[in-house]
């Protein structure tokens, strides 16, 4: 695969090293990165993305990309919904709204050594997790529509978080056009006890540290400050995305055979917008994503409330508001100049993050002047950071910026390098207490099997896409 | 060998090979449940019925595993293999479960068609799908 570098930290796939391929891939790494996406074939995915009708300007890749299924992991597509633009719900991925919400608190690092044994233990046993465990929330049907129509807001409603919580969440909380009926009745079956549970895998909670202030007016505006304690959470919409996506992909497969649309890999099925197919997948989606803002609203709320109990005071009186809460796994309407023109564009983000630069109308007024917050987290056991959107994104990659550090190793390959019980004890060594109900798990999600988060957040601002506003440390990690 | 797991960055695939379609979906299966328990599995003490409808062998191949995959969440019995009557769009007979399995390995959220496979061979079928885990 040929790649000529555009810029710093840029890198052309020209047309034609795929065939189909309607516009160049352009790939955001250093050096490194690139030889690495290379070979393990995401630059092929990057290209394979190019092909797909309607796609505008480019197929652009994040640092943290990898190989994934279809499009790569850290990749971004965007569609022209008006020109024969397609949607394509594998370019949404399983996880549908799988994203990250961060709790900044007013505790010192100080205040929280004393509770920090205790707050691992509790979170544990309070917040749902791990494989087949139900979730806080045991919904019917109808309470279930109503989380995916409202998403965040209706826990809200229903006594669970804080009112200020919405605005501080990308769309609010709920994305607009969520269609209950468009989800079937199988995913209907696999949400229905899993709202407010964190899942395996890569989910995790963490109670963290701020070590590093790099933005003191970013920083300001997201109430963020050295030394100060805070909790991320990162998990999805659970069996509801999975199930959308299983019905979508499989449903679309059959439309791409009717519509005479080729593409080179079968999980790129697509379809164009306009189409009854994309109307409900568009629907059923945004059901999926609101039911993921509303897991991570719950998971919000039990953590506040065992932080209350342990430390002795309430949530409100220890300052624990959210940050933001963004999605990385989502496709959206979003409107963009492209060749001089306005256009709506279906902007699909696999593994890569919204990053609205400053005085964008969507945000919210505090986050208005500086722009969007981005949570980065890393591998287990390093630093995450938080990152804010920039002017220049906007014409560098569609306003988006990288999702994590990114596996460079796969999980067969990480488990023969040492076991989970030694991962665990070489991160509480390292002072990081790890709570998790597979410790035999650990290994697959060991450090050592991520890229080096910090480097995949310098080459995000060496490209413009984003800036670093601060640097969280993990205390304590709580893993499915 | 019957089945073997393929490595990816991210998730995981197996590949199945069999002398005969029926035979390589058990297969498939069994690597399934490979995957999940991180050991070969044991031999089914019980059954569940199942049947599958795509438009063709690949797509009814991922249709049988998210099946599988469905049986093991709904019912925490997890199949093992399949006894099938397979056509070019239909796969219909029954899963071979186990009770009280430990899971080992990664949880699989689904089922991709990412490089999905099902082609003869000179000795007989091969099948290879990734999950996504």
């Amino acid at each position: 695969m040929k790649t000529r570098s555009v810029g710093p930290y840029e890198w052309e796939v020209p047309l034609g090293e795929v065939a189909g391929m309607r516009v160049p891939g352009r790939v955001f790494a250093d050096a490194d990165m690139l030889a690495k996406a290379r070979d393990d074939r995401a630059l092929e995915q990057v290209a394979n993305v190019a092909t797909l009708p309607g796609i505008v300007r480019a197929s652009y890749a994040m640092p943290d990309i990898h190989w994934g299924y279809g499009f790569a992991v850290g990749g971004v597509a965007a569609t022209d919904v008006d020109a024969g633009g397609v949607i394509s719900p594998g370019g949404v991925g399983f996880d549908i709204c799988c994203g990250v919400r961060l709790l900044r608190s007013d505790l010192t690092l100080d205040d929280v050594r004393p509770h920090l044994v205790e707050l691992a233990r509790r979170l544990g046993e309070r917040i749902p997790r791990g494989v087949g465990t139900k979730g806080m929330l045991r919904l019917d049907r109808e309470e279930l529509a109503g989380v995916m129509r409202d998403g965040a807001a209706w826990v809200l409603a229903h006594g669970l978080g804080w009112e200020s919580d919405l605005e501080r969440c990308e769309d609010h909380g709920a994305l607009p056009g969520a269609d209950p009926d468009a989800v079937s009745d199988r995913a209907f079956d696999r949400g229905a006890p899993q709202c407010g549970s964190l899942g395996a895998g890569n989910h995790f909670l963490e109670i963290q540290v701020v070590e590093e202030i790099h933005d003191a007016a970013a920083a300001e505006a997201f109430e963020l400050s050295a030394g100060q304690v805070c909790v991320m959470m990162h998990t999805g919409s659970r069996g509801v995305g999975h199930q959308v996506c299983t019905d979508e992909v499989k449903s679309f497969d059959k439309l791409m055979h009717r519509s005479k649309i080729s593409v080179p890999d079968r999980q790129l099925a697509c379809g164009p917008l306009d189409s009854p197919e994309a109307e409900r997948y568009f629907g059923a989606m945004a059901a999926a994503a609101n039911f993921a803002r509303a897991n991570r609203h719950a998971l919000a709320h039990e953590t506040r409330a065992t932080f209350a109990e342990v430390v002795g005071r309430t949530a409100d009186d220890m300052g624990m508001r959210l940050v933001y809460d963004v999605a990385h796994n989502l496709a959206k309407i979003e409107r963009y100049l492209v060749d001089g023109r306005e256009r709506n564009l279906c902007v699909h983000r696999k593994g890569a993050t919204r990053a609205f630069g400053p005085g964008h109308p969507e945000l919210a007024d505090r986050y208005r002047a500086v722009g969007q917050p981005v949570i980065v987290p890393g591998s287990m056991g390093t630093s995450s950071y938080v990152l804010v959107g920039t002017d220049e994104g906007r014409d560098k990659a569609f306003w988006s910026t990288c999702h994590g550090a990114g596996r460079a190793m796969s999980r067969t390959q990480a488990k023969k390098r040492m076991g989970g019980y030694q991962v665990k004890a070489e991160l509480e060594e390292a002072g990081v207490l790890v709570n998790a109900t597979h410790p035999g798990l650990l290994a697959e999600e060991a450090p050592y099997a991520y890229k080096d988060v910090a480097r995949v957040v310098d080459t995000c601002e060496g490209a413009g896409l984003s800036r670093k506003v601060a640097r969280l440390r993990p205390l304590a990690v709580i893993k499915g | 060998m019957p089945y073997r797991i393929l490595d990816h960055t991210a998730d995981i695939g197996i590949e199945a090979t069999a002398p005969d379609i029926p035979s390589l979906f058990s297969e498939a299966v069994r690597a399934c449940a490979a995957v999940i328990l991180d050991a070969e599995p044991a031999q089914p003490r019980g059954s569940v019925p199942v049947a599958v409808e795509a438009d063709d062998l690949g797509a009814l191949l991922a249709a049988l595993l998210v099946e599988a995959l469905w049986t093991f969440e709904s019912t925490s019995r997890l199949p093992v293999a399949a006894e099938l009557e397979v056509s070019s769009t239909t796969a219909a007979g029954t899963l071979g479960v186990v009770d009280d399995v430990t899971i080992g390995g990664p949880a699989i959220k689904a089922v991709t068609y990412h490089q999905l496979l099902v082609e003869r061979t000179a000795d007989g079928w091969r099948a290879q799908v990734f999950f996504d885990v």
